[in-house]
């Protein structure tokens, strides 16, 4: 079972990790790529832990566009997606 | 509890212009000159110092503080050998509210199932018991004026048997001296330091007496044997072991840094970082580090304790720890924070990292006296001039900053969190993204995320209950709360069953959606509890017989278990079985995902 349902705009972009994450309660993070969201993937998982959570987000927005990033994420400011 | 600063407190505020004095506390009037110490004079606004009778025989210091220190921070703690107890706290709304608490006709202030007598050490009931006149002793201390401009008033003697036997005490009041700044410049500098870190000194009838005694107080506090345990996730080195694995098992701490610092008085743990606050000031961090959340001047974790260097100038007297920032709070009531600041929780107006600590100035010319840190927002209580408010910063995306009917994503300053007005706050809490606060009269106000499937609230609400709750504690989407030694937990319908979602009870709703739906927690019946602590979904309680127990989630070891398992109810843990039959008191903290408890076992003349 999911441990939440987690809006794509509050999830933060990781440059490290290439990968959108939220808190776990194990003290790592929830991590999903953007080729996964691409592909209509919206569960996000924990490498450290059994733990998942269901990522609420519209595909179209990661679709690629002219092969643009469709968003260019920003080191400091939280993630916000239209 | 009274230890001398190793630097001048005044070290980052030389010279002591005007701006070296704003943070003192709101000053009261400038009091009469030191009136004629032979009488005692009641006028002056008392000294938070409380006598407590009727104690159960066997209770101990550490008893009595952790009993009392419910109510505010203690300065001075100590029992004589009738059986007296004598508390003085920082603020006088601390005793005030321990005054209220042993009036309340329902519950009063009980240990070991006696109810005990709280009075002002000021109360002519109290003194009369001792039977010794006031400020007698601080007569003739003939060392000249430098400590007697910093002498309120006499108190009734600590003791009148042993080692404190020729000695009185004085409350030397800071705001005294700060009234009257030129004068505490004077005052020789040991002497000012000692003012400043304890606002209490005990006093002999001389300058070198006091020293002599105050370096007792020191060797007493070190003769306590103190251990430390963490166990469960670890990869980030939050259990402060050294190595970087979870551990299913309590680990006993061998650390020189943590010993050479001296006793441990409070533990922040947050998402996998840990704040130690020793009793002389300092603080020791560990864990993950990587957004600057230990402020070691870098970003990278620390799987040992390191003492935090840049706020070794000040005497820290509360800290918290989010999800990876820290804040600190100074006995001057700055506020200091670090780590990510990525949605606006560190306060200084901008969303940059911070690997110092560094001075959130909007608190400049006010006094912090807490700070609650949860996973992206950031909680202050000020004691004002006009009584105490709330402040919140960073994400308000679930109405956990409390500051407004509307949704508000988040803000990088301080604001006001609205509904307080009046309210006298004992304390504030965090976590994930609720926020709590319990006032001096025992009322409960939650905002944030709602627990159990409720609505977020906006602004606090106050919990309608007839209960006078005395400690709350917030994991993620659990939250327990302690009333007359008793644990209700709000908002636990997966607490326990996280690895196995087919026990998950359904929620349960009140006819208001808005409604917490507290439910005693099982299994606790037939001892009191004294302290109680959330991780992101494990819970931990010590109970006044010093049994500790944990539930909730278990897949890293959190509860300390030897296993994985998640458990629905309170659970036996033991922490050695060396230790197990030793007199000790253990206070247990919980990070996201981990555990960490002191056990501080009394010399054996402090046992009983």
């Amino acid at each position: 079972m999911s441990y939440d349902d987690v809006e794509i705009e509050d999830m933060e972009w990781n440059n490290e990790l290439q990968a959108y994450t939220y808190p776990c309660p194990c003290g790592d993070l929830f991590q999903i790529t953007k080729e996964d969201l691409k592909l209509g993937e919206e569960i996000a998982r924990c490498p450290s832990c059994s733990l998942y959570i269901t990522v609420v987000y519209n595909v179209e927005d990661f679709l690629d566009k002219k092969s643009n990033k469709p968003i260019e994420p920003s080191k400091q400011q939280p993630i916000t997606v239209a | 509890m009274s230890r001398k600063r190793d630097k001048p407190y005044f070290s980052r505020h030389v010279p002591a212009s005007a701006s070296g004095w704003k943070r003192r506390r709101p000053m009261p009037p400038h009091p009469e000159p030191e009136p004629e110490l032979d009488k005692p004079t009641y006028k002056l606004p008392p000294p938070p110092a409380l006598v407590i009778t009727g104690l159960p025989p066997d209770c101990s210091v550490l008893d009595l503080k952790s009993r009392f220190e419910i109510y505010g921070a203690i300065s001075r703690i100590r029992i004589d050998r009738d059986a007296v107890g004598y508390v003085t706290y920082r603020a006088t709304d601390s005793a005030e509210a321990a005054i209220a608490a042993s009036l309340d006709p329902s519950f009063g202030i009980t240990l070991d199932s006696k109810r005990l007598q709280v009075l002002w050490a000021t109360d002519p009931l109290a003194q009369w018991r001792k039977g010794v006149g006031v400020g007698a002793e601080n007569r003739d201390s003939s060392n000249g004026s430098s400590s007697n401009s910093n002498l309120l008033r006499a108190e009734v003697p600590l003791r009148r048997h042993g080692r404190g036997n020729k000695l009185a005490s004085a409350i030397v009041n800071p705001r005294v001296a700060a009234a009257d700044g030129s004068s505490v410049l004077d005052v020789p500098a040991k002497a000012r330091e000692i003012g400043r870190a304890e606002s209490i000194v005990v006093m002999e009838e001389n300058e070198e007496g006091k020293i002599v005694k105050h370096e007792e107080e020191e060797e007493e506090e070190e003769g306590r044997q103190q251990d430390i345990w963490s166990w469960g996730a670890g990869t980030d080195g939050q259990l402060g072991t050294g190595r970087l694995q979870d551990e299913l098992l309590p680990q006993l701490l061998h650390l020189t840094s943590l010993s050479s610092a001296g006793p441990i008085s409070f533990l922040a743990c947050g998402g996998a970082h840990v704040l130690a606050l020793t009793s002389g000031g300092k603080v020791l961090t560990w864990g993950r580090g990587t957004s600057g959340q230990l402020g070691h001047s870098d970003t990278v974790n620390s799987p040992h304790p390191k003492l935090v260097m840049s706020l070794n100038n000040y005497f820290i007297t509360h800290v918290s720890a989010g999800w990876n920032h820290s804040g600190f709070v100074s006995d001057t009531g700055a506020l200091f924070t670090c780590g990510d600041g990525t949605f606006g929780q560190l306060g200084h107006g901008d969303y940059r990292l911070h690997c110092d600590p560094v001075e959130v100035s909007f608190f400049a010319s006010k006094h912090v006296e807490q700070i609650a840190c949860g996973m992206r927002h950031s909680l202050v209580l000020l004691r004002g001039g006009s009584g105490d408010e709330v402040y919140g910063f960073g994400s308000g995306k679930r109405g956990q900053l409390g500051i407004a009917k509307d949704k508000i994503n988040l803000v990088s300053l301080p604001e006001r969190s609205c509904g307080f007005e009046g309210v006298k706050i004992a304390s504030i809490t965090a976590n994930g993204d609720h926020s709590a606060a319990l006032s001096a009269d025992g009322h409960l106000y939650t905002w944030g995320r709602g627990f159990g499937g409720t609505l977020s609230a906006q602004t606090p609400q106050r919990l309608p209950t007839s209960f006078c709750f005395t400690k709350i504690a917030l994991g993620w989407n659990h939250a327990l709360v302690l009333t007359g030694g008793e644990v209700f937990m709000f908002g636990g319908n997966h607490h326990g069953v996280l690895s196995n979602p087919d026990k998950m009870t359904p929620v349960k709703h009140s006819a208001d959606s808005r409604e917490v739906v507290l439910e005693k927690v099982p299994g606790l019946e037939g001892s009191r509890t004294l302290h109680i602590a959330a991780g992101a979904e494990h819970s931990a309680i010590v109970t006044e017989n010093g049994v500790l127990k944990t539930w909730g989630w278990g897949e890293h070891g959190q509860l300390g278990l030897g296993n994985i398992s998640d458990q629905t109810s309170p659970q036996e843990l033991s922490l050695s079985h060396k230790f197990q039959k030793e007199a000790g008191l253990i206070e247990i903290y919980c990070g996201s995902g981990f555990t960490i408890a002191i056990r501080t076992s009394c010399p054996p003349s402090q046992a009983g």
